[in-house]
């Protein structure tokens, strides 16, 4: 094996026991940071997908094909765009991004169990980029509106959204390319996906660290005496 | 499409490396993006900010000079004309006046009661600078006619003034402003344009109350108003500016088409009929 093919390999690992960085984080700062719902949807994403990672072959065995794609897919989708979702502020933009997942979800089930496709699910995995995409660059526009809004790079969302940009736009054409690829490009060419989602869970990681870190503050008490009129 | 449809090894290996890579550019030039332009936007935000409490500043600073300088001026009429002439008239009426015949202590009694009469006479004249009694009971009509009536009355300058329609009086603590204001610019025609007139007219047009000043003198346009308003001179000007706000209206300062005056113009709305 060459030293490439070596550090190739050891990508797999890496990027599986990095899904576990955002879950000790989260749980390090649990009892601190409030509300706790981003933890442990970090919490649980983190867990899930250490698991799916870790156990691919044996799961790849148990499960059909089709529906392993469609948990991973649509709990990726799930995760992403409920990280998303909870600091957009207009209620019917989050009316329409409800009724965008809901009409994935469906369009995803039909794709995996309906259509034939050949080893892997591209399309589904391009419409999932887009539709994320859009709700990032959303968000951001939600940003720039807000005028009491500080730098944006001290909002836990920033970096959430980044790290599923990167990943996403980053492993994109990998994906959709994925039906097509020979084994021998598919070991070329995948670890790329590996690289990018192992930047995607520290920045995960750096985005709960900031959130835990805003909602633990607590404002200086200012000392100033009491003076009671009366006494005086 | 067309990238979906490549079929060499090659192709594929060049669409995934240029496709990827222009990816990641995209994404990085967004992010990159958002970040410098929502530090710039907040900077010029803070910019903006700054010179507002930088104006507010100024306001209040002129605001507080302007408070002193008619303490000041108070407290000058009354020691320099007021003192002095009740001092005197205690002199007058001194315990040796027991002592004195009755023709000396009738007169004495006379001279200081003549005395008395022209200090309450000074005091009333200082009170009336202040808050005009008659701007109060018979509104801002009658108290700019007896301004001008008095400035007119002088000798120096010709002044007159004439309300076209003044039927529905403004609220009263909209007169006391505009009064105020119509004070100092009038003040400041007296004090720095050395003109031979000024008249005053007002007219209504539709919900606008309008006020006129024209003179012939030296004066200035609306772009040396703004600027001295910005500056740290032009107290009274910074004055007249945030009087007007308060009563949410505007001024203009300008030189007339014939060139040969200037014509102040104050605009303001005009309220729900005055109930006295």
């Amino acid at each position: 094996m060459g030293k490439t093919q070596i550090i190739e390999k050891l990508f797999l690992p890496i990027l599986t026991y990095s899904f576990l960085l955002p879950v000790v984080i989260s749980l390090v700062y649990f009892n601190k940071a409030k509300p706790r719902s981003v933890l442990l949807i970090v919490g649980g994403y983190g867990v899930t997908f250490f698991f799916l990672n870790h156990y691919f072959q044996y799961l790849q065995g148990f499960l059909h094909r089709s529906l392993y794609y469609f948990i991973y897919t649509l709990l990726e989708y799930v995760t992403f765009a409920s990280l998303i979702f909870i600091n957009i502020k207009s209620k019917k933009a989050r009316f329409w991004g409800i009724c965008i997942s809901i009409l994935f979800t469906v369009f995803l089930y039909l794709f995996n169990f309906v259509v034939r496709f050949k080893s892997f699910d591209s399309i589904p995995i391009a419409t999932e980029t887009l539709v994320l995409l859009v709700f990032s660059i959303y968000f951001f526009y939600e940003q720039f509106k807000d005028a009491s809004s500080l730098y944006i790079y001290n909002h836990y969302c920033f970096w959430f959204t980044i790290g599923i940009l990167i990943y996403l736009c980053g492993s994109l054409f990998i994906y959709v390319f994925g039906d097509q690829l020979t084994p021998e490009q598919v070991n070329q060419f995948w670890f790329f996906t590996y690289v990018v989602e192992i930047i995607k869970n520290l920045l995960f990681t750096i985005a709960i660290i900031i959130y835990s870190r805003k909602s633990n503050f607590k404002p200086e008490k200012i000392n100033i005496p009491y003076l009671d009129i009366k006494e005086l | 499409m067309f990238f979906l449809q490549v079929t060499t090894h090659s192709d594929v290996s060049l669409v995934l490396f240029l496709g990827t890579l222009g990816m990641l550019v995209l994404v990085i030039g967004l992010i990159l993006f958002i970040i410098f332009h929502q530090r710039r936007v907040i900077r010029y935000q803070q910019k903006l900010q700054d010179l507002e409490i930088e104006q507010q500043k100024m306001m209040l600073t002129a605001s507080i000079k302007l408070q002193e300088e008619e303490r000041q001026r108070l407290a000058a009429d009354l020691h320099d004309d007021a003192g002095p002439l009740l001092a005197t008239a205690r002199l007058y009426l001194n315990e040796n006046l027991v002592n004195q015949d009755k023709s000396t202590q009738l007169q004495s009694i006379y001279q200081a009661r003549q005395i008395i009469d022209d200090t309450i006479q000074l005091i009333r004249n200082i009170s009336h600078s202040l808050m005009p009694p008659t701007l109060k009971n018979f509104g801002l009509e009658s108290a700019v006619n007896d301004l001008f009536q008095k400035i007119s009355g002088s000798g120096t300058i010709n002044a007159s003034s004439r309300f076209h329609d003044y039927s529905e009086r403004l609220k009263p603590e909209k007169e006391l402003v505009v009064f105020r204001i119509i004070q100092e610019l009038v003040n400041n025609i007296l004090k720095h344009s050395n003109s031979s007139f000024i008249h005053l007219t007002e007219n209504v047009h539709g919900d606008k109350f309008y006020l006129r000043i024209h003179h012939d003198g030296r004066g200035i346009v609306q772009s040396d108003f703004e600027k001295l308003t910005k500056s740290n001179i032009g107290l009274g000007l910074k004055n007249i500016s945030s009087r007007m706000r308060v009563v949410h209206g505007s001024i203009n300062f300008e030189k007339d088409i014939s060139q040969t005056y200037y014509k102040i113009t104050l605009e303001l709305p005009k309220d729900d009929p005055y109930e006295s």
